[in-house]
């Protein structure tokens, strides 16, 4: 099966999480793998290091996709019960949570603007 | 050990374990009275029989290990009425259990005997903590040595007893002039220790009087190599082919056993218009804990403590709780102190500036496991031939850090050894010994004593990498910059099941060229670099974990190679099943746009490892339970893709054995890319990734959407 994403970029929260995670979810991307009876589902997203990798049991949609075919925001259950909740990043989301947490704190002037700058920087991952 | 394979009847069996049975009885009778002999002369004015009577320890309790063996091995042979019969006839009357009673009694003895000298030991390194050692000036550095070790070894707590070997060693300077480095090494140890101590028990102004001490005999002369420190970084960063303001250079061999690897990391860069110098390093757990209690002493008396000073270092100095860490941002070319154009990880640390001097931060201790036994120190740029080297180190040493610019302390190699190849192979039970005061002092004879009584099998491992140093040596990363390495850790791995480790790159193409080249670095290394290209880069997981000091790999096996799987055919599901592989390139989390596979023997400087994903954790839940590289790879089943093994380097250029990408035309694609930002150039109608000529771009990058085992080869 070929690998779904969605093409936004997230702000990222985990209950519980034993540490925090890296706040920004660039394009999750979703990933099945079959053998027979054996089923491994997986959500990746690149988080601007190493990225993130979870696997799921199940995806849960808060309300309906729109028509660009990306959620708002979303909840991922882990295999192990964890619980990853996902929110489209707005500018007011990054002020208020996120830009403490990035380097050099950038500024941008529209929700776009910051859409597209993650959507595009390619950030290393070694 | 089981009799020779040759021995096949019961009689040949028994007469070879009889044998063998009075050949040890006969060592350790002969060997319990040379020590019995020696130990009457160990006093505290005879410390060189100490060593000797060391030795013979050693061998008793080899001789009696194999007795012990020997006793066991005789009773499972007269085990059955039928071979006791056969036993009775051989022995020819002889009593077999009072024949066996000897050696019983000879092992009960011996243990008796090696607590008594546990005992005597004590005693004497009390008697010298009341009657201030041996006779002075005739004393040789032998013996001061040999005092020193046995100070540290039975755990003393009376810091005159440290104050006092200190001055011995700077009495023996005179009369040892060319020894003189290492004696001040020694006495810098001392004061330190004994500094601790006093401040431990409240007595401030010991403590601080001590501090003193050891940052005037902390002074570095003109042998040390980087006395004339910014030419000594220029000539080391040209060799490197690495920039000093960014990337900076790493140099081991420094430091008096405190300091994480033994190696540092220097910088020279513009910070808020002014040119400084920066070293930055991370420190043992337990030096970071004393720290602590230092701080605090200094804290209460910062008027006593800044009058006990020498007088280059009087100033006033500042000690400064809440200070935001992380990293320093670049803007044209200059830095910026206060992190704004940086990235901020905690705001915990601690910083002790000395106004004019320079001035060390310290990671918050109960912050990011990454940063919390960081040690960051900073003076001006431009200053006379080794006024710069000399201040970071009279500034640690004021703080009771460690001698950590000096070159290594004689033996300090061997500890390395010995705590790598425990650290290698025993992890689970090195992790609460690591984290030891006893760990870091005592000397590398007792370490290896203590870990071979704690874990029987790393006997044979410390004999089989230091008697061979083709097998454990100093392998050469950069100019300055040398590690550890186990020529055979790679081959062990391979025969538990690893094929090789695979690295997932996504990003510029850049980027990619650097890695390639120079190796792929942590996030906190590119975070150090202070470079513009990861604005809005967040990095707050790894830190937390510890797993930002880490280069991430994946370690691929022939279990996962072999696996095979039914190939989906969504259009004909009725269809015959047709086979594929099952280690598919996107089903390893990270694997990104391109993999770069290195041959497994990047491992060989060591690193630790999770058979699935925990973020490179260093926090004790995982760490302490983690399993060494070969039982991790023996482990690894077809469907460990979410397994990693951390490294800190080593990723030569001539390691990396191939780029896989999925297509021809993502191929293609990658060589267009390269050649269009100039890093593509022809050679006999070739073309070269230029700066690396180990192969050309045709042979280097390959295709494929499964992992197979030709790829390492």
């Amino acid at each position: 099966m070929q690998p779904v994403s969605y093409n936004s970029v997230y702000y990222v929260e985990m209950d519980h999480a034993e540490y925090p995670l890296d706040p920004i979810a660039v394009r999750p991307t979703f990933f099945e793998y079959r053998d027979g009876d054996y089923v491994e589902k997986r959500c990746e997203w690149k988080d601007t290091g190493r990225g993130f990798n979870l696997y799921i049991k199940d995806v849960l949609l808060d309300e309906p996709v729109e028509a660009n075919g990306q959620p708002k925001s979303f909840k991922l259950i882990g295999t192990q019960g964890e619980v990853v909740r996902f929110t489209l990043l707005t500018n007011k989301i990054f002020e208020e949570k996120v830009v403490q947490h990035t380097f050099a704190q950038p500024v941008f002037e529209s929700d776009e603007e910051l859409q597209r700058y993650y959507l595009t920087k390619k950030f290393s991952t070694l | 050990m089981g009799a020779p394979e040759f021995y096949t009847s019961f009689e040949g069996d028994l007469n070879y374990r009889l044998g063998m049975y009075r050949t040890h009885c006969e060592d350790v009778k002969k060997i319990k009275s040379e020590i019995a002999s020696l130990s009457g002369k160990i006093t505290k004015e005879n410390r060189l029989e100490g060593t000797r009577l060391d030795e013979c320890i050693k061998k008793l309790k080899t001789s009696v290990s194999e007795l012990s063996d020997d006793i066991g091995e005789l009773k499972t042979l007269s085990k059955s009425d039928q071979s006791a019969n056969k036993v009775a006839s051989l022995l020819k009357g002889q009593d077999f259990f009072s024949l066996l009673d000897e050696g019983r009694s000879l092992v009960s003895d011996v243990n008796h005997v090696l607590e008594e000298i546990d005992l005597r030991k004590s005693d004497i390194a009390m008697e010298n903590v009341e009657s201030g050692g041996g006779q002075g000036g005739e004393e040789t550095i032998r013996e001061i040595q040999i005092e020193i070790d046995m100070l540290f070894n039975v755990i003393t707590i009376e810091p005159e007893a440290f104050e006092e070997v200190a001055g011995k060693c700077m009495d023996l300077i005179s009369a040892h002039p060319q020894e003189a480095n290492t004696l001040k090494q020694y006495a810098h140890r001392c004061y330190t220790k004994a500094a601790h101590l006093y401040l431990e028990n409240n007595r401030t102004s010991l403590g601080f009087d001590m501090l003193r001490q050891a940052a005037e005999v902390g002074k570095i002369d003109e042998t040390h190599p980087l006395y004339d420190l910014e030419d000594a970084l220029d000539r080391i960063s040209r060799d490197s082919h690495r920039d000093l303001s960014t990337h900076g250079v790493k140099i081991s061999g420094l430091d008096s056993g405190d300091v994480k690897r033994g190696s540092l990391s220097f910088r020279k860069r513009s910070v808020d218009g002014q040119e400084k110098i920066q070293a930055n390093f991370r420190i043992s757990t337990h030096t970071r804990n004393n720290i602590e209690n230092t701080l605090k002493m200094i804290e209460s008396d910062l008027n006593g403590f800044i009058d006990s000073l020498p007088e280059d270092l009087k100033t006033n100095i500042q000690i400064v709780r809440g200070v935001p860490d992380g990293y320093q941002g670049e803007v044209d070319g200059d830095y910026k102190q206060d992190l704004s154009k940086g990235l901020t990880i905690g705001k915990g640390a601690i910083e002790i500036r000395f106004p004019g001097i320079g001035k060390i931060k310290i990671g918050e201790r109960n912050g990011p496991l990454a940063l919390f036994n960081r040690v960051a120190v900073e003076v001006d740029a431009n200053q006379s031939s080794g006024q710069a080297i000399n201040r970071m180190q009279s500034m640690l040493s004021s703080l009771g850090l460690g001698y950590d610019m000096s070159q290594e302390m004689p033996g300090e190699l061997e500890r390395k050894k010995i705590a790598f190849l425990f650290h290698t192979f025993s992890p689970r039970e090195a992790y609460s010994m690591e984290n030891s005061q006893f760990f870091y002092e005592c000397s590398p004879d007792k370490l290896k004593e203590v870990i071979e009584d704690k874990v029987p099998e790393m006997k044979e491992i410390f004999s089989k990498y230091l008697e061979n140093p083709d097998l454990l040596k100093m392998e050469e990363v950069s100019p300055g910059y040398s590690v550890l390495s186990i020529s055979d850790l790679a081959d062990q791995m391979r025969a538990a099941g690893a094929v090789g480790v695979m690295l997932g790159f996504s990003g510029e193409t850049s980027n990619l060229v650097n890695v390639i080249r120079g190796g792929p670095l942590s996030s906190r290394e590119r975070f150090e670099s202070g470079l513009s290209k990861t604005v809005g880069e967040s990095s707050m997981q790894d830190h937390r974990t510890g797993g930002a000091n880490y280069v991430f790999t994946r370690v691929l096996t022939r279990k996962m190679m072999d696996a095979k799987r039914k190939k989906e055919n969504y259009e004909n599901p009725d269809a015959p099943p047709v086979m594929e592989s099952a280690c598919r390139v996107d089903r390893f989390p990270y694997s990104g746009d391109v993999q770069l596979l290195y041959d497994l023997s990047v491992v060989n400087q060591g690193g630790h490892a999770y058979e699935s994903d925990r973020y490179g954790s260093k926090q004790e839940n995982h760490y302490a339970k983690r399993s060494n590289l070969v039982e991790f790879s023996k482990n690894l089943n077809e469907n460990a893709v979410s397994n990693e093994l951390m490294k800190f380097e080593g990723f030569k250029p001539e390691k990396l054995q191939h780029i896989l990408v999925k297509s021809e035309f993502a191929k293609e694609s990658l060589i267009e890319d390269l050649t269009e930002a100039g890093f593509v150039e022809e050679r006999d109608g070739k073309q070269y990734l230029k700066g690396y000529d180990a192969k050309d771009l045709d042979q280097l990058i390959i295709t494929g959407k499964a992992f197979s085992a030709d790829m390492w080869q």
